[in-house]
């Protein structure tokens, strides 16, 4: 067995993501990936991975609870961003590693995430990356056809992630003196179609104009909804046609399901609208209980959104700097952030 | 054929349902599967991939190198000229299926809605020379058609929540072999030991959309041992393939 990381114990849900897999959709296979591929490729930056290729390099996805892990390898730089709980090395001294940063670990260092609160997914970056086989050119798992990241499946207690490039203890680290501020407000952007024209207006209406919530049936393939039924106007059986991430589907009860990264390829119910790709990772650290308003965009303002949204996560990923690792000089940055934040807030 | 009246749906800012129809018919789906090879042929900028299925193709682009509105000029002229031939020809396949009433336990509900006796459900299952419209809902899981219109029977109105790997499954006049387990809303008539989709092989998925599917009946001992030599890596694959 590989030097690595030992899990100790698992977390609710962690699973190996990248990007995600893609060109293989026709073939039935899901695209998978991270559900907030924002805070995804901040991790990554923070371990100095490169995020040159699509599919960018496998990171654990952490939800709701996060795992417990042994250090086995002789080192390990690792880095949690999406959520601003911190990692917590409990042994064998205790330690508090906050969210945004890189630090390294030793061999026998023993580190976990805890409750997360403020996300229902966050991200857990190493560097290198985890030495496990691309199946379809991806590391991510996709669980409900049993392949990709670790054996297919969410970790359990004993697994032995390894690890690409068990590199020796570097002191440069990394940090994101300010995060994005996670953005609460409960709307999310939808370009109407492919099938709006299967609802009655009465039901278009509903979908626009009233709120919804999140249920707790909600997991990495789909997102059921609770609030008022959405009335067909043409049935709710189309012939099967091809789904995207994002897409909203209405079965029979009128209740929309938000389809997220595990989704299936096609499907038969008709799709009233669809998520535009830059809200997708806000809908993905939505936890059961949030309130959505879905608002009408236009293709061309998605577009626009998703420039914008592009310029915005290089200038983030931009904004990382080195630092020595030192706590000293991790404490100067710190302060110097605090003063520039009282200037400003003053 | 005359150019069809397609129609561009938006799917999002990342995708673009060029829908054909509203019909299940092959001559349309096998339009929509070479417009396929003709996109991939085209190597448009930003476009990631397409997916066919019954009568629409999901064009996959990136919004950051390719707007919709560029996209579909450079569809336009691709969808008017004549289609190009795919990669390979069809391939034929004759897969072995067991009706036997523990692997097959909707097959008396499928003869009482389609008026047919459970012989003659399977008769008609057999006869027919499936073509496979597309793939979709699990890796390499095969929606194939038509059978006869006595066979054009509602799915279920309550999904189970499991049916095997194998399961040869039937609802609205199509059949599907199940590639994983998973759940269906379809009707469950038989089950194949062959396993439509294994990583551990070379050629991990057996079918591409435009292939032709028969159903040939094995028995019970059939299928255990044709389980056993799947099951220990011995079942030869070839045996599938039809001149």
């Amino acid at each position: 067995m590989s030097a690595g990381l030992e899990v100790i114990s698992p977390g609710l849900m962690t699973s190996v993501q990248d990007r995600g897999r893609f060109g293989y959709q026709a073939l039935g296979i899901s695209v998978s990936g991270a559900l907030d591929t924002d805070s995804f490729d901040i991790a990554n930056a923070l371990v100095g991975n490169e995020s040159g290729n699509k599919v960018g390099t496998g990171a654990l996805e952490i939800r709701m609870l996060g795992p417990t892990l042994k250090v086995t390898a002789d080192s390990v730089t690792v880095a949690l961003a999406g959520t601003a709980t911190a990692i917590e090395v409990v042994a064998p001294e205790r330690e508090v590693i906050s969210a945004c940063r890189s630090v390294t670990l030793l061999k026998g260092q023993v580190f976990r995430v805890g409750a997360v609160s403020d996300s229902a997914v966050c991200y857990l970056a190493v560097h290198g990356g985890f030495d496990l086989p691309p199946i379809y050119g991806s590391q991510s798992t996709c669980m409900s056809a049993g392949f990709g990241g670790f054996h297919g499946r969410i970790l359990e207690k004993g697994d032995c992630l390894p690890l690409r490039q068990p590199v020796s203890g570097s002191s440069s680290q990394r940090i994101l003196r300010r995060p994005p501020d996670p953005d609460n407000s409960p709307f999310i952007r939808v370009v109407a179609g492919p099938q709006d024209d299967y609802f009655s207006t009465a039901g278009i209406k509903t979908f626009f104009e009233t709120g919804y919530t999140v249920s707790q049936a909600v997991n990495r393939m789909g997102m059921r909804l609770e609030g008022a039924a959405v009335t067909h106007e043409k049935g709710y059986n189309i012939a099967s046609d091809g789904i995207v991430r994002g897409a909203i589907q209405v079965p029979g009860n009128g209740l929309p399901i938000i389809l997220m990264a595990d989704c299936q390829t096609t499907g038969g119910y008709p799709k009233i609208a669809t998520v535009i790709s830059s809200d997708m990772p806000k809908l993905g650290r939505m936890m059961p209980g949030t309130d959505i308003r879905f608002k009408a965009a236009s293709v061309a303002e998605a577009e626009a959104v998703a420039r914008e949204r592009h310029e915005r996560q290089a200038a983030l990923i931009g904004a990382i700097e080195r630092f020595s690792g030192s706590v000293e000089q991790l404490e100067h940055l710190l302060m110097t952030q605090n003063l520039i934040s009282g200037v400003t807030a003053g | 054929m005359a150019t069809p009246d397609v129609q561009y749906l938006s799917s999002g800012d990342t995708a673009l349902t060029v829908q054909f129809g509203t019909v299940i018919e092959r001559e349309l789906n096998s339009r929509i599967v070479a417009l396929g090879h003709s996109i991939a042929q085209a190597a448009i900028a930003g476009v990631s991939e397409t997916l066919p299925t019954y009568r629409s193709l999901l064009v996959n682009y990136d919004p950051l190198v390719v707007t919709r509105d560029e996209l579909v000029a450079q569809l336009q002229p691709l969808i008017e000229s004549p289609p190009e031939a795919g990669d390979a020809a069809p391939a034929h396949w004759q897969i072995p299926v067991c009706f036997d009433s523990d692997l097959a336990p909707d097959l008396a509900h499928v003869a009482a809605a389609s008026g047919l006796d459970e012989n003659e459900v399977i008769k008609a299952m057999l006869e027919v020379t499936h073509h496979v419209y597309m793939l979709g809902f699990a890796p390499g899981q095969p929606y194939m058609g038509d059978l006869p219109p006595a066979l054009n029977i509602p799915r279920r109105e309550n999904p189970v929540a499991r049916v095997e790997k194998g399961s040869v499954v039937t609802a609205t006049g199509l059949t599907i072999i199940y590639a994983v387990p998973n759940p269906t809303g379809w009707h469950v008539v038989g089950r194949t030991p062959v396993e439509i989709f294994n990583l551990a092989r070379e050629e991990a998925i057996l079918f591409k959309p435009g292939d032709k599917v028969r159903l040939s009946r094995i028995e019970r001992d059939e299928f255990d041992e044709l389980t056993a030599q799947v099951d220990d890596g011995s079942f030869d694959m070839t045996r599938l393939r039809q001149p």
